[in-house]
C-alpha cells in the first residue's frame, strides 16, 4: 500500500492537486472509489477541505485541530490503521496542513507502519514565493527538503523571468527532487501524477 | 503548542458540554474550567496563529457571499496593516432553509419552493507575525455583527 504525503505551506494549491490525483487514479469507474482514501490534516477548529473532497465524491477521512506532524502524531497512527482496516485502499493520500514538516510525518508512518510505501510531494506557490521567502524561510526549507516530487503551482500567474527565479530559488532547498511547472486550476499532466506515484 | 487564547466560557459541574465527563471530581477547581465555546478562537501553533470561526448571516446565499467576501478582505487587510503574514484565511459557507414543498395527487403534482434565508459560515485564518491578541481582535472586529 502506498502513502503520498502532499505537503506545502498554506495556499500553495495541494487541496486542488489532490483532487485531480484521486481523479487520475480512481479513473471514470466510481466502482474504483475506494482505492483511493484521503486523509486531510486540517489545523483550524472547524474543517473545511473535507467538505469540498467529500462533495468531490472521494472516500475521505479527517484530522482537524491540530497538526499531525507534531500535535496529533498518535492519532495520524490510528486514522491510518482505521483506514486501512475499513478500505484496505491501493492508496492513501495524506494532506497535510499547510505549516507541517512533511518529513516528520513520514518518520511517524514508517515507526508505526513500516510496512507502507511512504513518499513526499510538495507544492509550491508561484505567485507567493518569493514574499514569503523571508519570513518563511526555516518552515519552507523543512517542507521541501526531503521532499521527492515538487510541483511549482500557479505558474500561469507569474511571469517567465520571475518563475525563472523562483525555480532557482526552491532549488537550493532541495536540488535532487523531481521538479514540475503546473497550473492545478487547470488540468495537470498526467505524467506529472505517473512521477508522484513513482516516486520511492 | 497548541495554546487556547479563547477563555470566554466558564464551566462547572453542571456544564452540559460534555468536554469535562473524563475528569474525575476532585479535579473539579473552578479555575480549570473555562475554555471555549466562543464562536471565535485562536490558537498559537508552532509560529503560526490558528483563528477558527462559526457564525450565521441571516440573508439569501447570494447576498452572504457578497458579505462574507467584504469581511474576510476586511480581515486580510487589518493583519496585513499590522505587519503579519496571511497564511491563508478560508470559510464555507452553507445556505440553510431551502425547501421545496411536493404535493402530488393522483393526476397532479404540485411544487413550492422556499428560498433560504440564513447562511452558516464556518472558517479558519491561519496568520503569522501579530500577537493572539490582535488577530482575535481582528476576527471579533470582522464578524461582530453576526455574533451572536
Amino acid at each position: 500500500m502506498k502513502v503520498i504525503i502532499l505537503g506545502g505551506f498554506l495556499g500553495s494549491g495541494k487541496t486542488s492537486v489532490v483532487i485531480q490525483l484521486a481523479r487520475h487514479v480512481i479513473g471514470a469507474d466510481s466502482e474504483n472509489r475506494t482505492k483511493v482514501v484521503i486523509l486531510e490534516n486540517e489545523i483550524g477548529e472547524v474543517s473545511i477541505d473535507d467538505k469540498i473532497l467529500q462533495n468531490s465524491g472521494y472516500e475521505v477521512a479527517n484530522l482537524f485541530s491540530g497538526c499531525v506532524c507534531c500535535t496529533m502524531a498518535g492519532e495520524l497512527v490510528l486514522g491510518l490503521h482505521k483506514i486501512i482496516e475499513d478500505f484496505n485502499p491501493e492508496l492513501i493520500i495524506m494532506e497535510a496542513t499547510g505549516v507541517a514538516y512533511p518529513e516528520n510525518i513520514r518518520k511517524t508512518i514508517n515507526h508505526s507502519l513500516p510496512d507502507l510505501d511512504c513518499s513526499i510531494t510538495c507544492v509550491t506557490d508561484a505567485k507567493r514565493w518569493l514574499r514569503l521567502l523571508r519570513p518563511m524561510e526555516m518552515l519552507l526549507e523543512g517542507q521541501l527538503d526531503a521532499a521527492e516530487v515538487i510541483l511549482i503551482n500557479k505558474v500561469d500567474l507569474v511571469d517567465e523571468d520571475s518563475l525563472s527565479k523562483v525555480e532557482d530559488s526552491i532549488r537550493t532547498f532541495n536540488s535532487n527532487a523531481q521538479f514540475f511547472n503546473i497550473s492545478a486550476t487547470q488540468r495537470i499532466d498526467p505524467i506529472v501524477f505517473e512521477a508522484i506515484l513513482g516516486a520511492k | 503548542m497548541n495554546t487556547d487564547h479563547s477563555k470566554h466560557h466558564h464551566h462547572d459541574e453542571n456544564c452540559s458540554c460534555g468536554c469535562h465527563d473524563d475528569h474525575p471530581e476532585s479535579s473539579h477547581q473552578p479555575e480549570q474550567h473555562h475554555h471555549s465555546h466562543h464562536p471565535i478562537t485562536v490558537k498559537i501553533h508552532d509560529t503560526s496563529l490558528v483563528g477558527s470561526y462559526k457564525f450565521d448571516i441571516d440573508t439569501s446565499f447570494e447576498e452572504s457571499e457578497t458579505i462574507l467576501d467584504g469581511l474576510l478582505k476586511q480581515v486580510s487587510q487589518q493583519v496585513t496593516a499590522l505587519g503579519g503574514i496571511i497564511g491563508h484565511i478560508k470559510a464555507l459557507l452553507n445556505a440553510q432553509g431551502n425547501s421545496c414543498m411536493f404535493s402530488i395527487t393522483e393526476d397532479e403534482s404540485d411544487k413550492h419552493r422556499t428560498a433560504g434565508s440564513s447562511c452558516h459560515v464556518e472558517g479558519v485564518a491561519i496568520v503569522f507575525g501579530i500577537l493572539p491578541e490582535q488577530l482575535e481582535r481582528i476576527l471579533n472586529k470582522a464578524f461582530n455583527l453576526y455574533l451572536d
